[in-house]
């Protein structure tokens, strides 16, 4: 490692992930699960629905309600959390929800209501990231209708240089943080969050380093997926064209 | 993003995963007793499930992995009661939209004349919360509301699966699963029948009764599970047939 490259507190290079891995259908008794591990972030995801929504009079005559609930285990973070819902998890559930809403088709369901539990097992920084990539696999795995994925990355700024994928201290310590999710295909920003100050320039090379990392992390989602189907069957997802019909 | 188009155009099945853009071709979305699984988006027609597409001459199918229900008129369901409506009653039949059963169509199938009375017809005298009941979707209304019938004037479906159905086993499936468990003209399904003695029972909505020996179950389920592993394999149906011939000689040994 030369000094004059810029080397991260965990060793990672400026736009370098950390290890990931997304696996689809974990979990036996929901419609839809996942789970992502992200460095050392833990998160599964599970969904249920669509179902009768209640009470009755909430539920929208002409689409779906989503209810998301993004959650941190006691045992998640380095200290004890309370496992009373912070302010933060709050507003992070809604966030979430916001994310998820531009992709899901919720015209398709009207009365009804899709829940979205996402538990934080282990927290190292850039959960709410994590939890909207895990959660849209675990809606695909569901078999809700999607319009696009929703994948998310972060990126920010640590000792002056723009960074991809925050870790907790980065987070902690660094000086600004851009959060953003998106939808690859469409080509749509669904989350864009900033805390801390970034010029034009760097906010500019921020979000496309996040956006970069958004889709690395988009061909994993795919990979879980059509895992799932391989698993199933002898169709290879790059076949040649010499595939047998059903 | 074009060579993988070009790619996919080429081939006679590939796998999707939603927001997938997928080659235009005519009749799109006509697969599946038109359910769509494709969606019109500024970027083109992208698919909405993840599944398998599978180019026929019709233009592209897409068997999807998993669907939420979308209740179609004339479908046979099974469903169990939750509520009692002014009316009627209110049943689950695992659908995205909630299914209603009028109580005069009890009436009608009983053979009754009158007209429902709200103030002399007892409706838990009829059915209880948890009963299960199967019937057919007679219509759709303005809400989406998959509207129950007793009464069907055209359908296949024998009389005795139409009403309150009572010492059943129960197996629960994807609704993806049930044109793969009945297979192509009835052919998996007509096989099964002949090979398991007992009442099997197909609800489109992915539920599926058997009533008959408990060994005779173990042996249904265990053939559905295998169906429901390999949905998207080819040439299912004689595995399931050698599946089929070699159990019940296993199990003619064992009883002999």
């Amino acid at each position: 490692m030369s000094k004059e490259e810029f080397i991260r507190v965990d060793g990672r290079k400026p736009d370098e992930l950390r290890k990931y891995s997304i696996n689809a259908g974990i979990l036996k008794n929901a419609d839809g699960s996942a789970e992502i591990r992200l460095g050392k972030n833990w998160i599964v995801v599970g969904v249920y629905g669509p179902k009768e929504h209640f009470p009755k009079f909430e539920a929208l005559q002409d689409r779906a309600i989503i209810n998301c609930r993004y959650h941190m285990a006691p045992y998640s973070t380095t200290e004890r959390k309370s496992p009373k819902p912070s302010r933060r998890e709050i507003e992070l559930s809604k966030v979430i929800r916001t994310a998820l809403e531009q992709a899901v088709i919720l015209e398709k369901f009207p009365e009804m209501s899709i829940d979205i539990f996402i538990e934080v097992l282990q927290a190292e920084g850039s959960t709410r990231v994590a939890s909207i990539t895990a959660a849209s696999v675990a809606l695909a795995e569901a078999g809700i209708p999607l319009r696009d994925m929703v994948v998310g990355c972060s990126a920010g700024k640590v000792s002056g240089k723009i960074v991809v994928d925050v870790g907790e201290e980065e987070d902690k310590e660094g000086e600004a943080d851009l959060p953003i999710a998106i939808m690859p295909n469409l080509k749509r920003v669904v989350l864009l969050q900033m805390d801390g100050k970034l010029t034009h320039e760097e906010f500019k090379e921020a979000f496309e380093k996040a956006l970069a990392g958004a889709l690395e992390l988009y061909e994993e989602q795919k990979r879980a997926l059509k895992g799932l189907i391989e698993k199933m069957s002898e169709i290879p997802s790059e076949g040649d064209g010499n595939e047998q019909g059903v | 993003m074009e060579s993988q188009e070009e790619r996919d155009t080429n081939k006679k099945m590939w796998i999707v995963t939603p927001g997938e853009k997928v080659p235009k071709r005519p009749r799109y979305g006509e697969a599946n007793s038109g359910e769509t699984y494709f969606v019109k988006t500024p970027i083109g027609y992208v698919a909405t499930h993840l599944g398998v597409i599978k180019k026929t001459g019709r233009g592209l199918d897409l068997i999807p992995y998993k669907n939420v229900y979308t209740p179609r008129r004339g479908d046979y369901v099974v469903g169990v009661v939750t509520a009692y409506a002014p009316n009627g009653w209110i049943v689950d039949i695992g659908a995205s939209t909630k299914a209603f059963l009028a109580a005069q169509e009890l009436i009608r199938r009983q053979g009754g004349e009158r007209r429902f009375d709200p103030k002399t017809y007892d409706l838990t005298q009829q059915f209880s919360i948890g009963d299960l009941i199967g019937a057919v979707i007679y219509d759709i209304n303005a809400q989406s509301h998959a509207i129950l019938s007793l009464n069907p004037e055209k359908t296949t479906v024998s009389p005795r699966h139409i009403g309150k159905l009572n010492g059943y086993f129960v197996i629960k499936v994807h609704t993806t699963k049930i044109p793969r468990i009945i297979g192509k003209k009835g052919s998996m399904i007509k096989m099964i029948k002949e090979n398991i003695d007992g009442d099997i029972v197909i609800g489109q909505n992915g539920v599926i009764l058997f009533k008959g020996d408990y060994e005779k179950y173990l042996l249904l389920k265990k053939i559905i599970n295998t169906i429901i592993s390999r949905t998207f394999a080819p040439g299912l149906t004689g595995k399931i047939a050698s599946m089929l011939g070699t159990t019940l000689e296993n199990g003619e040994n064992d009883t002999s």
